[in-house]
């Protein structure tokens, strides 16, 4: 502490000569320093300078958020009352849309899961006999109400292992298969239809003209009536 | 070689603008995917999630949901989530195989335009047997693990308790104690035996 004063005086008073210092044998730790002292220390600042001017250009200096000092200037917002804050559970509730298309991921009675029994209360499958009948428009929206069923199924699934709701997957998955028959008697009604269609155009590339047979066996043949 | 910079990516020959009448783009008559509705308590009433197949984007399911069920979808975010790995056998067959990783799964949080609140979960459980179901399910577990050779040096718990209820009872004095070959009505009264000798 001593040494360290000493120091600093002879700094502070810039710099000794060396013959006013008392001799290195009496005092070697004045001409020979172990360690700089920490404090720094000079004669002058130049920060002095310019904070003596009283201009200040941070704009946010003694602006805390910790110690709630409040902004410096008034704001623009400063007219408007603030917003109480809300616990989530006394905020009121949405009234949501009751036709909102969402709904068409649960069953009909719009509960969070369709239970085992409606899942199991189903028909069966459309024959191909049925579909084959059908037209496209029909065929179409056949398909989609499969696949909303599909989509159906997988939520109530998901929901169900998420509650631990017990029984109701083996009832699901047979919901699922009848409808994946209906959408592979679809397919195949349709892949027919398109297999009919290429080979009504070999045909007719080949020169088959229905109309003009027709009209060739019906001036041919005598008509049946009269036989 | 000179390497040509162009400003705008030629695009392909049957590029077709997403502008286009409908008859023109390319358009899904047969969709064979399914996506399921996720439930999400901690989202804000007009978001929606759910599971999505792999190959699906965002313009996809922004189409989807406003022609199957007529939902106005704002914007979509989207995110592949990846699955632990495991060395269970796929489809829930029976054994252990190679370390593997399932499937990744996408998940995909729609901002539509109208709010949508999930229905309340059921109170009454009975509708799906719960309790019976839980029950049938630690059993069949109890009995695999039985089954497994490594069984016979677990401990049999249902006897320890067993032990420890009958010694309570001793204790209280609720139940005599009796030898175990009184309990079984055995004679050690070698009568004859001490006659010959």
């Amino acid at each position: 502490m001593h040494r360290q004063s000493i120091t600093r005086v002879t700094r502070q008073l810039g710099g000794l000569q060396l013959s006013e210092l008392p001799p290195p044998y009496l005092a070697p730790s004045l001409h020979f320093p172990l360690s700089r002292s920490p404090i720094q220390c000079s004669n002058f600042s130049t920060t002095a300078a310019v904070a003596a001017r009283g201009r200040d250009l941070s704009k946010s200096r003694g602006v805390s958020a910790i110690h709630r000092t409040g902004p410096k200037f008034r704001l623009g917002a400063s007219k408007y009352p603030l917003p109480k804050p809300v616990v989530p559970e006394g905020l009121e509730k949405r009234s949501p849309n009751p036709n909102h298309g969402l709904w068409g991921f649960f069953p009909p009675d719009r509960q969070a899961l369709s239970t085992p029994a409606y899942d199991i209360a189903f028909g069966r499958p459309w024959s191909i006999q049925e579909l084959r009948e059908k037209s496209w428009e029909d065929l179409h929206s056949l398909w989609w109400v499969c696949v909303r069923e599909n989509n159906r199924i997988a939520t109530s699934n998901l929901e169900r292992e998420r509650l631990k709701a017990g029984y109701g997957e083996w009832e699901a998955g047979e919901r699922k298969r009848v409808i994946n028959v209906t959408q592979n008697g679809i397919q195949h009604v349709l892949r027919e239809r398109w297999y009919a269609w290429e080979d009504a155009q070999k045909l007719y590339k080949n020169g088959y003209r229905p109309q003009e047979d027709d009209s060739q066996e019906a001036s041919q043949e005598p008509p049946s009536g009269t036989a | 070689m000179v390497r040509r910079f162009s400003k705008f990516p030629k695009k392909p020959a049957d590029w077709v603008a997403p502008s286009a009448p409908l008859a023109e783009r390319k358009q899904v008559f047969l969709p064979r995917f399914t996506i399921a509705l996720m439930r999400t308590p901690f989202l804000p009433p007009r978001y929606a999630s759910f599971y999505v197949p792999l190959n699906f984007n965002k313009l996809d399911i922004r189409d989807y949901l406003q022609r199957a069920y007529g939902v106005g979808v704002l914007s979509v975010r989207s995110y592949v989530e990846q699955q632990k790995v495991t060395r269970l056998r796929p489809a829930g067959k029976f054994g252990y195989g190679k370390l593997r990783r399932p499937m990744a799964k996408k998940k995909m949080t729609v901002e539509m335009k109208e709010p949508f609140v999930w229905p309340e979960a059921p109170k009454d459980m009975s509708a799906w047997e719960q309790e019976q179901f839980h029950n049938t399910s630690k059993y069949q577990s109890d009995m695999q693990r039985s089954q497994r050779p490594d069984a016979g040096m677990e401990p049999n718990k249902d006897a320890r308790k067993d032990y420890e209820a009958d010694a309570k009872k001793l204790l209280e004095g609720s139940k005599a104690w009796r030898p175990t070959w009184q309990a079984l009505g055995l004679n050690y009264d070698r009568t004859t035996i001490g006659k010959r000798s």
